[in-house]
């Protein structure tokens, strides 16, 4: 019976080529379009490189001195970071880190790097691919040692084949001797992206006022998901211990410690409007349903137009035996296929997108700067999608199926229409 | 094997009330070919709508072979159209993106019967109306004869006790209606099928074994 309703149904999807397309259009542009914005939004979430372990860790980015007529909002103050947040127990490693270009005039005009001023904890962190060398110890950082880490292009600019490690290089006028050189970190790699890695400790003059922001990132290393409840109410405990030193009347809000998906979701902008992922999570979900349910609604309305153009095979059917519910198993069996082809062929297209137009599509998600961002289709989502659209052309499908199973076949057969 | 006790059948609009039947007893017997004749819209294709179950008279009693018909659900009125009535239109209705032994198969598709057995029903089917030559055409690819012939292999394959023809003639030429009515003669009398055909012919009525004229919706012989 299945095998039959599937030849009938390649000759059905023949019948009218214009509404066929429609509908393998509708589906197939969809499900490819969700596809794509997950490689983006997975970019973000799950970079890979130096943070492909990031589901074990939690950040906090920013943080908001507040009072009645008065918020000061920014990176975390370097006072606590070094004075509180690293020294907390309870995280398995903890980086962190503040951020600053580093540009001079070279041969081919203004040449501009990325300097990370950083921890020792950074490399326990971060899963860093050495090529030469390696980081600077705790020891290291603390002594103040002139020790830097440089990525390839930063070798490939001033070494090329060279000997790197142990060599000298300047930067804004102070010399640094090389201790290790890393591969390039994907500029998707929010938090540990940067051409040159060197101690914090080098840095003179850091603001510990703690009425002002800074500009440092905190990355705490958890060991399991228990642990990271425990990193939260460590850091809890710390900013209730903070607030009371900041000048009467001000509050303290730290953003975080929230995992990449946490500050994806919410920006994380005001702590008043901060409700947590939840909300946040149910409104990216409505919008992936939205989305999938427009090639329903379009197949509702083309299967519409189909049943009045097969109003007269309905009445047949149903002459010679079709009962309801058969009718009603027919569409919906049609309609499921349909789907299915559709999401085939979007996975299709989404494979000769990312696979054939490789760089165009980098440069369209990430622009210029994202050449070295790794993107690859996530099948499971694939899967995901596939079976949303399915149960939607199910659900949509019912509308045609009931009114199909409806047609009276005398009224069709006396040669009038649904 | 058809019996009708005080069939009516009114169509009712909001304003308009219409009788298409009145008072209708009829008896049609086992392996008799009976036309049925009268001017358009006397009630003869509401007659044989009602016979076949595809529509429901507004008041009376309908059994056929010994089965009373009214109250059945859906379900079971589907499945005794399909074993035991077979359908032959004046428009043949065949499905057009279906090629001939697909349509020929068509009421096989709904009795539990495997692929290869309905296949070759169907093969045996179009071979009795002469068209085993055509299996892979498309109805479009037919003159009206060679339609009619499919439609009444198609009626025929799910071997029905009683075959319902509405004007099986009525869109084919003098000739090409002699041939469809051999045609229904023969399954009359070698298959022993039961044959209800309305017609405007006086001729071809003539040749069946019982006339029943209907005028404004009423038995008059």
């Amino acid at each position: 019976m299945w095998k039959t309703s599937f030849i009938q149904f390649l000759k059905i999807i023949q019948q009218n080529k214009f509404f066929t397309f429609l509908n393998l259009f509708g589906v197939s542009i969809t499900i490819m379009i969700i596809l794509i914005a997950a490689i983006k939004i997975e970019s973000t979430i799950r970079p890979g490189g130096p943070e492909k372990n990031n589901d074990n860790m939690l950040f906090i980015k920013n943080e908001v001195v507040v009072a009645e007529q008065h918020m000061s909002m920014g990176g975390l103050n370097f006072a606590i970071v070094e004075d509180y947040l690293a020294k907390m127990k309870s995280p398995e490693a903890i980086a962190f880190s503040s951020h600053t270009p580093w540009s001079f005039f070279g041969e081919n005009g203004v040449e501009e790097f990325d300097v990370r001023n950083v921890n020792a904890g950074w490399w326990q962190v971060f899963d860093f691919e050495f090529v030469e060398g390696r980081g600077f110890n705790l020891k290291e950082v603390e002594q103040g040692a002139s020790l830097i880490v440089i990525d390839e292009k930063v070798k490939n600019r001033f070494f090329q084949e060279k000997k790197t490690i142990g060599e000298l290089i300047e930067i804004a006028g102070k010399s640094y001797k090389i201790c290790g050189v890393v591969k390039e970190v994907p500029s998707n790699c929010m938090q540990a992206h940067a051409n040159v890695f060197m101690p914090y400790s080098l840095l003179e003059g850091q603001g510990r006022d703690l009425m002002q922001p800074g500009d440092y990132t905190v990355i705490f290393l958890a060991r399991d998901n228990s642990n990271k409840d425990e990193i939260k109410a460590e850091a809890e405990s710390i900013r209730r211990k903070i607030e009371p030193l900041l000048d009467e009347g001000f509050e303290l809000y730290l953003g975080g410690p929230d995992s990449p998906l946490s500050y994806y979701l919410t920006g994380w902008t005001n702590p008043h409007e901060y409700q947590g992922n939840a909300r946040e999570l149910l409104i990216l979900f409505a919008k992936f349903l939205l989305i999938l349910f427009l090639p329903a609604l379009n197949l509702v309305s083309i299967q519409l137009i189909r049943i009045h153009e097969r109003s007269e095979e309905i009445g047949v059917r149903k002459a010679f035996g079709a009962t309801r519910i058969g009718l009603i198993k027919q569409i919906l069996y049609e309609n499921t296929l349909l789907t299915f082809l559709g999401a085939v062929l979007g996975l299709v297209f989404a494979i000769i997108l990312v696979y054939g137009f490789e760089s165009a599509l980098k440069s369209t998600l990430f622009s210029d700067a994202g050449n070295n961002v790794n993107i690859q289709l996530n099948f499971g989502l694939f899967l995901i999608s596939l079976i949303v659209s399915l149960v939607l052309s199910l659900l949509s499908g019912m509308i045609p199926a009931l009114k199909m199973s409806k047609v009276e076949a005398i009224d069709v057969l006396k040669g009038g229409e649904l | 094997m058809i019996q009708l006790k005080s069939v009516q059948k009114i169509y009712r609009t909001r304003n308009i009330e219409t009788i298409a039947l009145e008072q209708v007893d009829l008896e049609i017997k086992k392996s008799e070919f009976v036309s049925v004749m009268g001017p358009s819209g006397c009630g003869k294709s509401t007659l044989l709508n009602i016979m076949g179950l595809l529509d429901k008279p507004t008041e009376g009693e309908i059994s056929i072979a010994d089965t009373q018909i009214l109250g059945q659900k859906d379900k079971k009125l589907a499945h005794f159209r399909n074993e035991k009535i077979g359908f032959i239109f004046q428009r043949f209705h065949l499905i057009n993106s279906l090629n001939i032994i697909d349509n020929v198969e068509l009421p096989l598709l709904y009795r539990n019967i495997s692929s290869s057995q309905r296949r070759k029903i169907a093969q045996e089917t179009l071979e009795k109306v002469g068209l085993s030559h055509r299996m892979k055409h498309f109805p479009s690819e037919l003159s009206g004869g060679q339609c009619q012939r499919v439609a009444i292999a198609r009626a025929i394959s799910g071997n029905p006790d009683i075959l319902l023809a509405d004007e099986p003639t009525g869109n084919l030429d003098s000739q090409m209606g002699h041939e469809i009515m051999e045609i229904l003669h023969q399954l009359n009398t070698e298959g022993k099928m039961t044959i209800v055909m309305v017609t405007h012919d006086e001729h071809l009525a003539k040749q069946t074994n019982r006339i029943i004229r209907f005028f404004d919706g009423r038995q008059v012989n």
